[in-house]
């Protein structure tokens, strides 16, 4: 055991803590070290019940303390636990083991607002809110908005991965957080992504997002900034039954339309509510839904309408729409003041936190409600309706010890109940110290061990905050663990692979429809997965789909159109790439601008594991962040982690239109401003490309660079984001658009795939430097394929040979730390990937976890080619 | 602890979810979590639950709190962690005993308006006489102003004539009723309400031009004025955790005031008119008490109550800034607002975080000079912020200490509206 043995409560210092202190008073300042007592006890708690009281806690203002501290508390073998506000409702913070608690709230600088590359760098410290205030006077947001937003910080909230209401149509926090600086509990300096896209080598950021500060203490967080949408309606609708709620929520989803938030109350909510506030509300309401829309003007008042025309189907008593600024806050009102409101009933509340399948919601409220009937212990419920998220308020009186008892239990009871209905341990709120136990009724052995491996890889001594996420050791080492994610889909292919790869100690190589394959040296096996062909389930009502490996994307895409749905991805090689090749390579094409990567919407993957194990990490949820996020690590890992046997997606709406729009942009006459315009306006275009001389040829189009522009959505929104991009355009002195009149799909798998080269050179970089990496690029090959991703930070050029050089050509033009070079799957022969720094080290380390006799290819230049370097 | 029902009941609804953390103006200021209205409450539930006698430490989570209320404003359960501090703050000074100096003030010159005002002449006469060397010993000034530096400043700036020296020239006569003597002004219109002025100890002392246009604005809107020899409100000495003095005081105002009649007592300080509004809670078994509470209102309630005429003269630029007695604790906010627009005709440029708490705080400035500066600065770089000509609030308090930080003078609601409404000629009887 590496940590030593925890003092008795109340009992004087350690010798090793003693001289801790003395230690860190030399690098820190004296009012920074809290030793006594008293303060330390504010060190110990969060927004739950549960409490801890650290050996010492520090409050860094810079790195290199927080480095130094780490080293010293390393050297005493005391726990490391990093905290924020402490508003975390899961006990993510509190001390369990003592040890020292780096509480980051001094760390607090916004260090970079940088508009023109929609970034921003700030110290965990930072309070959500101040990062918003800052960002709105240029009319942009953070897109995460947590309830505590007022409070809590951006370290808190990538330590948790937080949510929100706004969470539905952008996101949560780890799709919004695209680099970090951890300090390893080592003293090391991880550096992970940055203002770049896809840094080359796994997607650590992803899983140490949500990772409730397990693996390190994270110093600096880089996040995506989005210009407001110009505009914003909100509508309240009250329904007599919960089912006409549900089920208008279900139809404004079937409609095609994503609010940007769709918050419900329940009854019992409603009354307190009512009678603290006189919101308004109807007494014997049974749910009222509180429903934002956001977007350009025009088209979002047809979009309200038809909201109005499901509520009404679904029989709203009343429905309202604010039509200013005023009335806006009055339909806020009854919702922000929910949790005042429930004080009248009793003064101390439990914000439980579970996450089930949208369509689940009636039935998961009823079953709330049978718990709170049984324990005799009021539950009230708000909850983003739009993602299945729940928090019901399990209410009681500390001043009275049985009606603590029955909260605690009704709060178990809520949480097993998610479980039965397909549901997850915790939707925002984290696994932290209250729900560990719960873990094995999620996970199996081998994904427990997974995760412990993962653990380990960062923390291999178990100082950074112990006791957290992961159950006890023995509650998964050694233990046998019976997956059914075998039986399902093509049941006898996947217990087939499954047998291979336990009894194979060959080197093997992952195939389907080999569009991101190179050719296989000797000795090594091909292990074909198109075998593996079955989509298990389209779960229209909750926008996910569940597909095998080997589905090809167009079979899936048709197959999603028969309910309107497609998926939120254009990749190359439509026609013949499969799901689970597109997600290993962490492929997209230019329409990542509007729909993001896999990485963004993938939310569960099942994969063997070359030691034959099965894992299943993610669901069907939208919003899930119980354990840590492994699928994030298969994405883009090029089947070197394992053989993804399924994964789930969330789809979108197929839109009612789509167009393209052309532009014939020599130089100069792509004034820079337009651009950056375009990009601030509001509107969002599905893609946004430059694409160059021999590609536009390769197009059918004359033989000049040209802008192209895809934009999606309903008519009348694609009609005025139209004349609004012409208008900008006329603006700045630009030409005449083109409506191209070619197949839209066959178009711009055209431009996605590049020309169609074998090898695509990737250089990633910020936003804003775009047009200046893709001219230097096309300057040293004028002749090759190129294309542009604007509003991404992207170059993709088409290169037949050479790729050394053209790598290291490439890597003079992307600034080291602000840009990366790399390769669009496949790698061409002799190419790897090259992290930075410390993460090369990690990822080598991450692979050795899944990956231990090294059966699956390597990416990574071995250790001994790293020496040499 | 005082209250123990009451505390335990405040405490039940902290969850430390630490919404409170949001505007505290001291916690903005350091980040340090003994420095957030969980954190004070946490340390009242340790000792209420017996798992900590009072210990010095705790000093800091009792006395850093400037009981301005803003966490209660962003709480769900909206916890009144300032009413258990001021009753922490009792139990500690019971432990670890209260400075003589303070004992002093509270008990024997807070009392006694007739030695008080002495003290305060002395100070004000020459900074090296005897006297104004025990006034500033006994940290007055400095209980008065910003930092001993600031206090020796405002030894020159004392107005040698205070304001109750003055009533005869403002045209006040005496008259005695039940056995006190009180000054009273009538109006030359018809009298229209019976309104009792209370006299704060800063408006008296230090800002008497301020009461003077309270006078000439209630008797041009027909108050018929009555000044009673009022004592201090007992505010002070109930921040500072001495609630028996404060006590003491609000006794004997209740029944120099309670018995009087009339329709409204009122005075332009708005930490005096917030807190004499609390007397009936503080003493409920006092009928006195009670009917005091229920007759106060802050003058710039009244005067928006009252309708004024339109200003002889309109034009320039005001920010304003809500004091925590008037703004937080009395819920009066667009009053003073409305009569900066309609009656004074001036243009309101708000400043961000207008009820962001100062930092004067009473006597914090003494007591954290330092943090109270930068609690202070904000404040300024906020007003800075607006460009606005003239900085108004309705508070001597809040006066005194942002006019030291900002190097001009702040202005009071009713002097500014004075001026508007063609009031600045001292009346003569």
């Amino acid at each position: 055991m590496f940590l030593r043995s925890r003092r008795p409560s109340g009992g004087s210092q350690s010798s090793e803590v003693h001289d801790l202190v003395r230690d860190l008073r030399r690098v820190m300042p004296p009012e920074s070290v809290v030793t006594d007592d008293l303060r330390l006890v504010f060190y110990g708690y969060d927004g739950t019940l549960f409490e801890s009281r650290p050996d010492l806690a520090l409050l860094p203002e810079e790195t290199a303390q927080v480095t130094q501290a780490v080293r010293l508390a390393r050297k005493a073998r005391v726990p490391i636990v990093a905290r924020g506000a402490a508003t975390s409702l899961s006990g993510g913070p509190v001390p369990l083991r003592g040890g020292v608690v780096f509480s980051f709230t001094r760390m607090d600088r916004i260090l970079d607002l940088d508009y023109a590359n929609q970034r921003a760098v700030v110290q965990p410290g930072v309070v959500n809110q101040i990062l918003q205030n800052e960002l709105a006077k240029r009319r942009f947001f953070y897109a995460p908005d947590p309830a505590s937003q007022c409070v809590c910080t951006l370290g808190g909230n990538v330590g948790e991965n937080s949510g929100g209401p706004h969470c539905l149509k952008y996101g949560v926090t780890a799709n919004h957080v695209l680099g970090l600086e951890v300090v390893l509990p080592d003293g090391r300096l991880l550096r992970t992504g940055g203002k770049a896209l896809d840094a080359p080598g796994y997607d650590l950021t992803g899983i140490i997002v949500g990772s409730e500060g397990t693996f390190g203490l994270v110093t600096e967080i880089v996040c995506r900034i989005t210009p407001l949408p110009p505009s914003v309606v909100t509508m309240l609708a009250i329904f007599d039954t919960l089912d006409g709620a549900s089920n208008s929520v279900a139809g404004i989803i079937a409609e095609g339309i994503i609010p940007a938030t769709l918050e419900m109350m329940d009854n019992p909510m409603i009354r307190a509510v009512e009678k603290h506030l006189s919101a308004g509300y109807p007494l014997d309401a049974e749910a009222v839904l509180l429903i934002e829309l956001d977007g350009l003007e025009n088209s979002l008042a047809e979009q309200v309408k038809q909201v109005e025309e499901v509520c009404r189907r679904n029989g709203v008593r009343s429905f309202q729409v604010a039509r200013d600024e005023a009335e806006r806050a009055l339909l806020w009102k009854g919702r922000k003041g929910a949790f005042g409101a429930v004080v009248n009933i009793a003064p101390s509340k439990i914000c439980t936190d579970i996450s089930v399948p949208r369509t689940e919601l009636p039935r998961v409220l009823a079953g709330v409600m049978e718990i709170s009937r049984r324990w005799n212990i009021p539950i009230t419920n708000v909850f983003h309706a739009g993602d299945g998220n729940l928090h019901p308020l399990v209410l009681f009186d500390p001043r009275d010890q049985d009606q603590v008892e029955r909260a605690k239990k009704a709060d178990q009871e809520i949480t097993e109940l998610a479980m039965k209905h397909g549901g997850v341990l915790t939707g925002e709120h984290g696994i932290g110290c209250g729900k560990r136990h719960h873990m094995p009724k999620m996970f199996g052995p081998p994904e427990l061990r997974l995760m412990q491996r993962i653990k380990d890889v960062f923390d291999p001594d178990g100082v950074c905050n112990p006791d957290k996420v992961l159950p006890d050791r023995g509650e998964f080492e050694g233990r046998e663990g019976s997956n059914d994610a075998v039986a399902v889909g093509s049941a006898i292919d996947r217990a087939r692979i499954v047998e291979f790869l336990k009894n194979n100690s060959e080197k093997v190589v992952v195939r389907a429809g080999g569009t991101k394959s190179d050719t296989v040296a000797d000795g090594v096996s091909v292990l074909d997965v198109r075998c593996l062909s079955k989509i298990i389930s389209h779960d229209h009502e909750n926008l996910t789909v569940t597909a095998e490996c080997g589905v090809s994307v167009r079979e899936l895409d048709e197959a999603l159109a028969e309910k309107g749905q497609m998926l939120p991805c254009r990749p190359r090689f439509a026609h013949r790439a499969t799901v689970g090749g597109v997600i290993a390579a962490n492929d997209y094409g230019p329409h990542r601008l509007l729909y993001g990567a896999p990485r963004d919407y993938v939310t569960g993957i099942t994969a063997v594991l070359p030691t034959g194990e099965v894992v299943r990490f993610g669901s069907a949820c939208v919003k899930n962040v119980a354990g840590y996020a492994v699928e994030k690590l298969f994405i883009g890992s090029l089947g070197t982690l394992g053989v993804i046997l399924d994964v789930t997606l969330r789809t979108v709406p197929r839109p009612e239109i789509r167009r393209t729009l052309i532009l014939p942009a020599e130089k100069p006459a792509l004034p820079e401003g337009f651009v950056s315009e375009l990009l601030r306006s509001g509107i969002r275009p599905a893609a946004l490309e430059m694409i160059n001389r021999t590609l536009s040829r390769r197009r059918g189009l004359p033989d000049l660079r040209h802008l192209v522009v895809a934009l999606e959505g309903f008519a009348s929104e694609v009609s005025e984001m139209h004349e609004r991009i012409v208008n900008m355009a006329r603006g700045h002195g630009m030409g005449e658009w083109m409506q191209s009149e070619a197949d839209y799909c066959e178009f711009w798998s055209g431009v996605a795939e590049c020309g169609q080269e074998r090898h695509v050179l990737r250089v990633s970089c910020p936003i804003a430097e775009t047009m200046q990496v893709f001219d230097s690029l096309t300057s040293l090959w004028p002749n090759a394929p190129a294309r542009a991703s604007i509003g991404l930070g992207m170059v993709f050029v088409g290169i037949n040979g050479n790729f050394a050089m053209a790598e290291e050509e490439a890597g003079k033009i992307a600034r080291p730390g602000d840009g990366w070079v790399s390769w669009l799957a496949p790698l061409p022969p002799g190419q790897h990937l090259r992290p930075e720094g410390t993460a090369l080290d990690v990822c080598r380390r991450v692979k050795r976890a899944f990956d231990p006799a090294g059966v699956l290819p390597d990416i990574f230049p071995s250790e001994e080619m790293g020496l040499k370097q | 602890m005082r209250d123990r029902e009451f505390v335990e009941s405040e405490l039940s609804r902290c969850n430390r979810c630490g919404y409170c953390m949001q505007s505290c103006p001291v916690y903005r200021t350091l980040r340090f979590e003994a420095q957030t209205a969980r954190a004070r409450n946490e340390t009242v539930r340790r000792i209420l639950r017996g798992e900590s006698g009072i210990t010095k430490g705790m000093i800091g989570p009792f006395f850093d709190c400037l009981l301005c209320g803003a966490c209660t404003n962003d709480c769900f359960g909206r916890v009144q962690t300032k009413e258990l501090m001021v009753r922490a703050r009792e139990a500690y000074r019971a432990e670890y005993g209260e400075p003589m100096v303070q004992r002093y003030i509270f008990r024997k010159l807070l009392t006694d308006p007739r030695r008080l005002s002495m003290i305060v002449r002395a100070a004000s006469v020459g900074k090296n006489s005897g006297l104004s060397g025990i006034a500033r010993r006994l940290g007055l000034l400095r209980w008065l102003s910003p930092s001993l530096e600031a206090a020796d400043r405002l030894v020159s700036a004392i107005p040698r004539v205070f304001l109750r020296d003055n009533l005869r020239h403002l045209g006040f006569h005496e008259v005695e009723e039940s056995g006190v003597r009180l000054m009273r002004l009538e109006p030359d219109k018809r009298t229209r309400l019976d309104v009792v002025y209370f006299v704060g100890c800063a408006t008296n002392f230090e800002l008497p031009h301020i009461g003077e246009a309270t006078i000439r604005l209630l008797s041009s809107a027909g108050c018929r004025i009555t000044i009673a020899p009022n004592y201090c409100c007992g505010l002070p000495p109930y921040s500072y955790g001495d609630i028996e003095s404060s006590q003491i005081l609000i006794r004997m105002n209740a029944e120099l005031l309670g018995a009087l009649d009339c329709d409204v007592v009122a005075t332009e300080c708005g930490s005096c008119s917030g807190f004499l509004k609390e007397y009936g809670r503080l003493m409920p078994d006092s009928s006195e008490a009670c009917t005091l509470s229920a007759k106060t209102k802050d003058v710039t309630q009244l005067l928006a109550d009252l309708s004024l005429p339109k200003p002889v003269a309109t034009g320039g630029t005001v920010t304003y800034h809500d004091p925590c007695h008037l703004g937080r604790h009395q819920g009066i906010t667009e009053a003073p607002r409305r009569l900066l627009v309609d009656s004074a005709g001036m243009k309101l440029m708000e400043m961000a975080e207008s009820n962001w708490c100062c930092g004067g705080a009473g006597s914090y400035n003494l007591s954290h000079p330092e943090l109270s500066e930068e609690i202070l600065a904000r404040k300024i770089a906020r007003i800075s912020e607006t460009g606005a000509e003239t900085v108004c609030t309705a508070c001597p308090a809040c006066i005194i200490q942002i006019s030291s930080g900002i190097g001009r003078p702040v202005r009071h609601v009713v002097e500014v509206l004075a001026d508007r409404q063609g009031l600045t000629q001292t009346k003569t009887a």
